[in-house]
């Protein structure tokens, strides 16, 4: 008898720790967990927001004021390059073509159509001790209630905004041109909020952390706005680039080259016949 | 071929074309060098769709009072917001009438940022440059829900 009340009683408490143990679990860790999260997943999200910011408030280092002092406005995107390269975080995501969601327990990933990448978010993990670097960064996150934290780090060669000229960028969409593009520092840490303000608005709410440029935290102006798109239209794109014959980019000159249609039609068309 | 007014569309396109792009050293570029405050409308013969990414371009040959012909080139959204917005690979092909709508490059090159293009069917093909997002005519996508993109009042404020 006692023998059987022992075994009850571990089975018990077997028990116990088990759902302990399984209500410890943070949401994104198991499949039926899709049903608990927002749903960011149906269909794609089309950004409403400018990609570039208006003018910022937040207080600059010495460091970026020197080089703001000797900024060249450029007339082109300054990340223009060969084969498509990818502005990298935060711009990427900004850009007109849509984000879709997918999900798997321990991960989030976007597909970010416009450079055909897809970014993922590993769920409630930890930070690489050395990650390497990445245009998209190394990414983590977690819920907070309805919202998606996602804190990055480890970035490659991506392009910061420092802030706008003087006078420009006050439009509700701020262009290349009106903007003072610069590099980031080594510890560049990015923090996104992500949350549905109704089933088919989705914000993103960015905090830069760099202390190479700015002496506090930047917060993006008011978060960037997604839109969703459903059935045919919420279906992702294949994005290749592939118009290398069309314009030219002067690097030096930081703009494009317009050539005359004549000429490049020549050009395609010649290509066409091989 | 004719001027006509600036349209809010014709803004969100310059936005979208940024947007919708993504950087090649040949492909993209600013909107800058287009005037949005002006559009042109011309008709032509096709001589080339393009449709490819970061941007699709069409190229027309026009024929002028004159009788001289020119060759201009509309540079329009990338395939997969075209293909959003109604468009196709297939829409056009060389040799096809049609009339054409853009903002037109400042300096006066033949090169617009395509709005619209009319097929011979009389078909109406819209926003092209970056293709518009659901609703950018003001009126709501098919099950979207969404505002006008680029609207005055959802466009991020100042700060």
């Amino acid at each position: 008898m006692n023998r059987q009340k022992f075994l009850l009683a571990t089975a018990l408490c077997s028990a116990m720790l088990c759902l302990s143990a399984a209500a410890a679990e943070p949401l994104g860790s198991k499949w039926s967990d899709i049903s608990k999260l927002p749903d960011f997943f149906s269909g794609n999200w089309q950004s409403m927001s400018s990609f570039l910011d208006n003018p910022s408030k937040v207080p600059l280092t010495a460091a970026a004021q020197a080089y703001i002092a000797h900024y060249k406005p450029i007339e082109d995107i300054p990340f223009a390059g060969p084969t498509c390269k990818t502005p990298g975080m935060p711009i990427v995501q900004r850009l007109g073509s849509p984000l879709k969601f997918f999900y798997e327990p321990g991960m989030i990933a976007i597909y970010i159509e416009n450079s055909s990448m897809t970014r993922f978010i590993k769920l409630n993990g930890q930070h690489s001790a050395r990650p390497n670097p990445t245009f998209l960064g190394e990414s983590i996150g977690h819920f907070e209630g309805d919202t998606l934290v996602v804190d990055s780090v480890g970035f490659d060669d991506t392009l910061l905004q420092y802030g706008d000229l003087p006078g420009r960028g006050t439009g509700p969409f701020v262009l290349p041109p009106e903007v003072i593009f610069g590099p980031h520092g080594p510890n560049l840490r990015m923090v996104e909020r992500l949350r549905l303000l109704d089933p088919d608005t989705l914000e993103d709410q960015l905090t830069i952390y760099d202390d190479t440029v700015w002496t506090q935290p930047y917060v993006a102006s008011s978060g960037r706005i997604f839109k969703r798109n459903r059935g045919e239209n919420g279906w992702p794109h294949e994005w290749v680039c592939n118009t290398a014959e069309t314009l030219i980019y002067d690097p030096i000159q930081g703009k494009t080259i317009q050539e005359d249609p004549a000429q490049v039609l020549k050009r395609l068309q010649q290509k066409d016949s091989h | 071929m004719n001027l006509h007014g600036s349209t809010r569309l014709l803004g969100l396109l310059t936005v979208l074309l940024l947007g919708s792009a993504a950087f090649p050293v040949s492909a993209h570029h600013s909107a800058a060098p287009f005037d949005m405050s002006k559009s042109v409308s011309m008709q032509g013969t096709v001589e080339k769709w393009l449709w490819a990414n970061p941007h699709s371009w069409l190229y027309v040959r026009v024929e002028k009072a004159d009788g001289t012909q020119e060759v201009w080139g509309f540079e329009g959204g990338s395939t997969g917001m075209l293909a959003r917005s109604g468009w196709n690979a297939a829409d056009m092909k060389p040799g096809d009438k049609v009339t054409v709508t853009a903002a037109p490059e400042r300096t006066g090159n033949h090169i617009g940022l395509l709005n619209q293009v009319q097929l011979a069917n009389g078909r109406i093909l819209n926003a092209g440059a970056g293709a518009p997002p659901p609703g950018a005519d003001g009126s709501p996508p098919p099950g979207a829900g969404a505002p006008p993109p680029g609207a005055p009042n959802s466009a991020p404020a100042p700060r």
